[in-house]
């Protein structure tokens, strides 16, 4: 490894490829998974209620880099299975803990609407079915969209917590070169990758906000 | 306008994400470094391939423990307690605890105990242990790593770090450094490192892994009798720190094993890989 800027840049690129990587598949999977998860916290079934109340409450109340440990190591601990490719088993770890939180702003965004919208679908003639898909759902994909976004962008920074379990993301890269090396400026120059990217994503969102823009 | 804009965002993005195809992921597998080397060495000498798996330090009992890795193999300090949970190999390399200063500054052993400096350590190391006993009376900062340690003494944050001799020894001489030039050791009257502590690199396996220590043995041995340790070792001005009692007059371990205690090393010859768990850090693996 050398410690030369273009090399430097070229080696936090490549690693910035592992944190793309993890931030698009959490997205990908954890925003439909995050509904299913919603739709069963809110289910009529007291039981089921309770047991996804309970792991939402889990899953939000460690830390992240706790889950991470765990998928990695639990899987050769308890069944004796040795983890070969660990980035899955960050990925999903990642996919898990978001899910949870965009359960939790679904819940949210739900809640926030009025009862007396149902009732005046119900007045109206729409079937539940028809008052949430032409009436509640536009108004809730509006106003979970700020919150979303401050998930999404946290996930972009949160990606550098899966080092703990040595996946060559950004800032590991820089700590590694600085390790090789004994050049020390890589470490400060990560900033710079980390808001290229959550510059790009506030861009990418506040086109959505825009577009979401109806009902004005 | 605003059209505009977003186009240009889309552009930027589309840029980025060819450069990152374009440059491909980082391959990030160390190819230097005495551990390295010695481990390569090994697997070629056993007949099986070498497999380095990328590992946090502070977790390398646990990956060992849920069979993420075969080996740990870089730089481990030997302390009497890792006998209790882990199978580790014949010691075979010395290193020392260096009290590390600005290469302007003069002060001795007796003014950091007189005048209590600041000291930085890595948390958890054998530096932080030989701060605690050497200095009780000093301010001891403890930091992530050893570099952080030698970046709190850059930054004048304190007067003294503590630190392995051997990654001093390194980070004060290499080219790209940014310490090159500006730390150095205290020494003895006669110019000697004056060493706080004195320890050993071993090589570590899960416990009752008995057969894969053995062979580790049995094949460092015979490398250090054939001079490829030496070799290895020259390149990196090691060749006065391997640890000779280890590897001379050597008597072979795996033969007198019984058949149970050689699975270990079976299941690997087995599958024809050892995998062994690195951390990045010059000149051991980087």
């Amino acid at each position: 490894m050398s410690s030369s800027f273009w090399s430097v840049t070229q080696s936090l690129m490549g690693a910035s490829l592992y944190t793309l990587g993890l931030f698009v598949i959490t997205l990908i999977f954890a925003i439909p998974l995050g509904l299913g998860v919603c739709v069963l916290a809110r289910s009529k079934f007291k039981p089921l209620r309770a047991v996804m109340r309970v792991i939402i409450w889990i899953i939000r109340g460690t830390p992240l880099m706790l889950q991470i440990v765990l998928f990695v190591y639990a899987p050769g601990l308890l069944f004796g299975i040795s983890v070969s490719d660990r980035f899955i088993w960050v990925a999903l770890a990642f996919v898990i803990n978001y899910a949870a939180y965009f359960a939790e702003i679904y819940r949210g965004g739900i809640e926030s609407i009025p009862v007396g919208q149902y009732e005046a679908g119900k007045v109206l003639g729409f079937s539940k079915k028809q008052t949430f898909s032409k009436i509640i759902m536009p108004q809730l994909v509006k106003r979970i969209v700020p919150p979303m976004g401050n998930e999404v962008i946290t996930l972009i920074k949160d990606t550098s917590l899966a080092n703990v379990v040595g996946i060559a993301e950004i800032i590991i890269t820089a700590k590694d070169i600085t390790n090789t090396t004994g050049a020390i400026w890589p470490i400060f120059y990560t900033g710079v990758f980390y808001l290229i990217f959550s510059g790009i994503m506030t861009l990418v969102l506040q086109w959505i906000e825009k577009k979401l823009n109806y009902y004005r | 306008m605003k059209n505009r804009f977003l186009k240009i965002a889309a552009l930027i993005s589309a840029m980025l994400i060819g450069i990152f195809a374009f440059v491909g992921c980082g391959n990030t597998a160390p190819t230097k470094g005495y551990d390295i080397e010695l481990a390569k060495a090994f697997a070629e000498e056993a007949g099986i391939e070498l497999e380095l798996v990328k590992i946090e330090w502070s977790f390398k009992e646990t990956e060992i423990s849920s069979g993420n890795i075969d080996l740990i193999w870089n730089g481990m300090t030997i302390h009497e307690e890792m006998y209790d949970n882990l199978e580790i190999s014949n010691p075979y390399l010395t290193n020392n605890q260096a009290m590390v200063i600005k290469s302007d500054s003069n002060i001795t052993k007796e003014q950091i105990k007189s005048q209590k400096l600041k000291i930085a350590v890595e948390n958890g190391s054998a530096g932080a242990a030989a701060a605690e006993e050497n200095f009780p009376e000093s301010e001891v900062v403890k930091v992530a790593d050893q570099i952080s340690a030698l970046t709190e003494l850059k930054a004048g944050n304190v007067q003294v770090a503590i630190i392995d001799s051997i990654m001093a020894g390194y980070y004060a001489a290499n080219d790209e450094s940014s310490f090159k030039g500006q730390i150095k050791m205290i020494t003895k009257a006669d110019g000697s490192l004056d060493a706080l502590t004195t320890e050993e690199y071993g090589i570590a396996a899960k416990k009752g892994n008995v057969g894969l220590i053995a062979m580790v043995n049995d094949t460092l041995a015979k490398l250090y009798q054939n001079g490829t340790m030496t070799e290895i070792a020259e390149k990196y001005g090691f060749e006065k720190i391997i640890v000779k009692e280890s590897f001379e007059n050597y008597v072979t371990q795996y033969d007198k094993l019984s058949e149970a205690e050689k699975a270990s090393w079976e299941a690997i010859k087995e599958k024809g890989k050892i995998r062994v768990g690195y951390t990045l850090f010059a000149p051991i693996a980087y």
